[in-house]
């Protein structure tokens, strides 16, 4: 992960000190100049959300984000926030009071810039040298301001709306708004929200996937492929004509890795039950040489742009992945090394060991030598299963980069490691191998790593399973990286004549991802899950992998996670 | 501390208590054995599961506790063999732990081969408490040695010399932290022969309990920050934020003994609490729960009276 995730991170541990409820998730985090997550304002928020239904407060925020000043109005809101949980919580956590003074000492020591008198520097200075107990000198708008933002603690949620609005509207001439506002207010914001980049203020959180949307996440109008357009059959729901289907995931993902016998066996073998009438393509990515259609090639040139944009997001933090490969390398040969340990063991042959020779005498026990054997890992093999599907398509660069330093880390400690992703297209799964077991210099193609589509779950596990079993191995390790939440267009087909299906998605997607899980365990391919998903499909996560199951709060997480459960699984062996 | 006291405050039955004391007469500690009664420093705070504890052991029942980290398992057994007025002898248990070294061993003495006594037998012999420490992280064939100990049978079969039969008094107490990382399952003919308390997490107000009972001099307002301090780190742990490293009650009393001896409470909950995650990124998240509920310059004289 880069510092980035590490102090968003640290952020959200920090507003959950305050809020004390690990479910809710803060639509703001602090940071100070340096980029680090501010521990006083960051559990001052949570404690917001601990005293105050913020759903109530929320549609003020959201009115403030279609305003020009609405940054500002944001910040001043939250000044006014601070004050009223600090001193509503100050008796039950006394510390508080030592670390809002170390806050206001932090911003104090800024010279003030009088200049800009309605600026939120200028009122924020203000409002800390309060806060200290040695108010600056102010003129009466600023004092105004300031006197009518020190909320009463006990004020309810509505109160300190009413309160707001009422102090920008006195001292910054910012209309009331009407009660369609206020409406709309209620409804709008909650899907828009987008995760702050920017450093050194307060910046909104995590943003709400739309995970109702075709191929599980955020689409953009217009942008839209075929396969994640509605379908029209939706009754009587069949295959896509054979030959089309295939063309085109061949032009778009790459030949079959195998020739067409065999795909059709592992079709017959593996599309049954609730994947009858879906197809399988294995694919190494390599492109066919034929002309294509201007779709296609389109299409094609979006996945080409992508490529360049991972390999471009890797290079742009080059020292900075280096640094993390070079640790991870290092943690994954340690433990190596001392689980190659050497044992001495008592044996009938070997070094006599003479505080044990009484024994060949006395109890005619001949174990009285000794030989050194060094304990060897047997052979363990990982492979890495990406989500490919387009509920990853915010996060295609980090993804990849995080996949292909795990692949490189373990390259660097000879542990064969395939790596491989999967998305839906027209009910054809597609399982796209950048880098099989064996290819130790052919990690640079985890780069080439695209999301599209949907993701069907059992079907890519079920074929996941078949692969791995086509290899001889020890022990084996299969990770995947997944938001538990699979989705497909491809219908779960009726039983008997009747027509039509059900969806494959919902409570019966994470039902047939949870069997194919569990017959997985069965053969000893035990599934383990990176979860990026989010508190509304953990239920889902846990009962597709039960305790196999790590959570992430973001794709940097990836490589620091997995890196954890090798060591784990190296160390069990 | 007065346990007997201390008990008849928390509520224990009195009829129970009067039990446990009949017992104690019906069975005296043997001479050799008498350095092993434990004087336990802290009371387990929870009136149900003591009760339930006690009266198993009564019962002639060998106990398993079984609970996450920092739940008392340990604590209550000190407890119950102090109650008890029984010897104690705590086994821990780790992956390469054998027959050999629960129940003993060939050695020479006087130029004879003799048995020398594990601590089983040494503890079934002379009537004491056994306290099996983490018990589900020995393998099961080990533990398989003390399946006619803890049955009906209540004996120790050592090939090639005498049976020990387990005295009256004798009682085994496994703890075990299910989940653990190294921990393995039990198997169900070893957890069959006891009965298996599930430990609650400690409540606040037992926790406060706990805190004051230690360090009575501290200031009522700290006691309350540190036992939300154990709280706020539990929740971490719960939400798989952090590790169950820092959730150290030992070590939150350890910082406590530090503070209490005039080391700043940073350095100290450091030393306790925030070190013990090893992983630089845990340990700021703890770092960071850790400031917000404890400055990071309190001396003594703030956080103690007189």
């Amino acid at each position: 992960m880069d510092r980035e995730d590490m102090e968003s991170r640290r952020a959200e541990n920090q507003f959950w000190n305050g809020a004390g409820n690990y479910s809710l998730r803060s639509d703001f985090q602090m940071y100070g100049p340096d980029g680090g997550a501010d521990l006083y304002f960051n559990t001052v928020i949570g404690l917001v959300y601990r005293f105050y239904d913020y759903e109530k407060l929320r549609p003020l925020f959201n009115t403030f984000q279609s305003q020009t000043s609405g940054a500002f109005y944001t910040d001043l809101f939250w000044l006014g926030l601070e004050g009223a949980a600090f001193r509503r919580a100050a008796g039950d956590r006394p510390v508080l009071e030592e670390l809002r003074r170390q806050y206001a000492l932090q911003v104090v020591s800024q010279p003030r810039k009088e200049a800009e008198r309605e600026g939120i520097a200028n009122l924020r200075w203000l409002w800390y040298r309060r806060a200290l107990g040695e108010p600056a000198r102010e003129d009466t708008w600023e004092k105004g301001v300031l006197d009518d933002l020190t909320f009463p603690p006990s004020a309810s949620e509505a109160e300190l709306c009413s309160r707001m609005e009422a102090l920008l509207h006195k001292w910054f001439k910012r209309a009331r708004r009407s009660v369609t506002d206020r409406q709309w207010a209620a409804f709008a914001g909650r899907d828009i929200l987008q995760k702050g980049k920017k450093r050194g203020g307060l910046v909104s959180g995590n943003a709400l996937r739309r995970l109702g949307e075709p191929g599980g996440g955020p689409v953009e109008e217009g942008r839209r492929f075929f396969w994640q357009k509605k379908l029209l059959l939706r009754l009587g729901q069949g295959r896509t004509r054979e030959e089309t289907l295939r063309r085109y995931v061949e032009n778009c993902f790459g030949v079959s890795m195998f020739p067409p016998a065999e795909t059709a066996a592992a079709e017959k073998a593996l599309c049954t039950g609730s994947h009858k009438n879906c197809r399988l393509h294995f694919t190494r990515g390599v492109l066919p040489a034929r002309e294509v259609d201007g779709q296609t090639a389109w299409e094609r040139g979006v996945f080409q742009a992508q490529r360049e944009k991972n390999r471009a997001y890797y290079q742009a933090r080059l020292v900075q992945n280096q640094h993390i490969l070079a640790q991870l390398a290092q943690q994954l040969q340690n433990t190596i090394l001392l689980q190659s340990d050497v044992t001495d063991s008592r044996t009938r042959a070997g070094t006599l060991r003479p505080s044990l020779a009484w024994r060949a005498e006395a109890l005619q026990d001949s174990r009285v030598f000794s030989q050194r054997r060094r304990s060897e890992l047997g052979d363990l093999s990982v492979d890495i299963l990406l989500d490919g599907s387009a509920s990853q398509n915010q996060q295609q660069e980090k993804l990849s980069t995080q996949a292909y330093l795990i692949a490189a880390a373990l390259t660097r400690c000879q542990i064969p490691v395939r790596v491989s992703s999967f998305c839906s297209v027209s009910g054809c799964t597609v399982l796209r191998v950048f880098r099989d077991y064996q290819e130790a210099e052919k990690n640079d193609a985890i780069f080439d790593y695209v999301s599209a589509g949907w993701n069907r779950d059992g079907l890519a596990m079920r074929a996941m399973g078949w692969l791995m079993e086509r290899e001889q191995a020890d022990h084996r390790l299969l990770i995947l990286l997944s938001d538990a939440n699979p989705n497909d267009d491809q219908k779960i087909p009726r039983e008997g004549l009747l027509p039509g299906g059900r969806d494959y998605g919902g409570k019966l997607g994470v039902k047939d991802a949870a069997a194919e899980a569990g017959a997985l365990r069965k053969r000893g391919l035990a599934p383990v899950c990176i979860f990026t998903g989010s508190d509304r499909e953990l239920p889902g996560a846990r009962e597709i992998y039960g305790r196999d199951l790590v959570r992430i709060p973001s794709v940097g997480w990836f490589a620091d996670a997995v890196g954890k459960l090798i060591q784990g699984k190296i160390q069990g062996l | 501390m007065d346990i007997w006291k201390e008990l008849e405050d928390e509520g224990v039955d009195r009829g129970l208590l009067e039990e446990i004391k009949a017992f104690r007469c019906a069975h005296p500690v043997p001479e050799e054995a008498r350095g092993r009664v434990p004087v336990p420093r802290f009371l387990y705070y929870g009136k149900e599961i003591w009760e339930g504890a006690a009266a198993a052991l009564l019962c002639g029942q060998h106990l398993l506790l079984a609970g996450p980290k920092a739940t008392g398992k340990n604590v209550l057994a000190e407890n119950l063999a102090a109650a008890f007025g029984r010897p104690s002898w705590d086994v821990s248990m780790y992956v390469n732990v054998d027959a050999a070294a629960l129940v003993g061993a060939d050695t020479l003495k006087n130029g004879e081969v003799v048995f020398r006594e594990g601590p089983i037998s040494q503890c079934a012999r002379l009537g004491g408490f056994g306290v099996l420490d983490e018990v589900n992280m020995a393998k099961n064939e080990a533990l398989a040695v003390l399946h006619a100990t803890l049955d009906f049978r209540r004996v120790i079969d050592v090939p090639g010399y005498d049976r020990i039969l387990l005295d009256d008094a004798a009682r085994f107490i496994g703890t075990m932290n299910y989940g653990y990382a190294g921990t393995r399952e039990l198997n169900e003919a070893l957890v069959s022969r006891f009965v298996v308390m599930d430990m609650p997490v400690i409540s606040p107000e037992n926790l406060e309990k706990l805190l004051l009972r230690g360090f009575p001099q501290m200031k009522h307002t700290w006691v309350e920050q540190f036992a939300a301090l154990f709280g706020d780190l539990r929740r971490k742990c719960d939400s798989s934020e952090i590790s169950t490293k820092a959730l150290d009650l030992r070590g939150l009393l350890s910082a406590l003994h530090l503070m209490e001896k005039g080391i700043p409470s940073g350095q100290a909950l450091e030393l306790g609490i925030v070190n013990k995650a090893f992983d630089p990124f845990e340990r700021q998240l703890v770092a960071d729960a850790v400031w917000a509920r404890i400055p990071k310059d309190a001396d003594r004289s703030r956080l103690f009276e007189g």
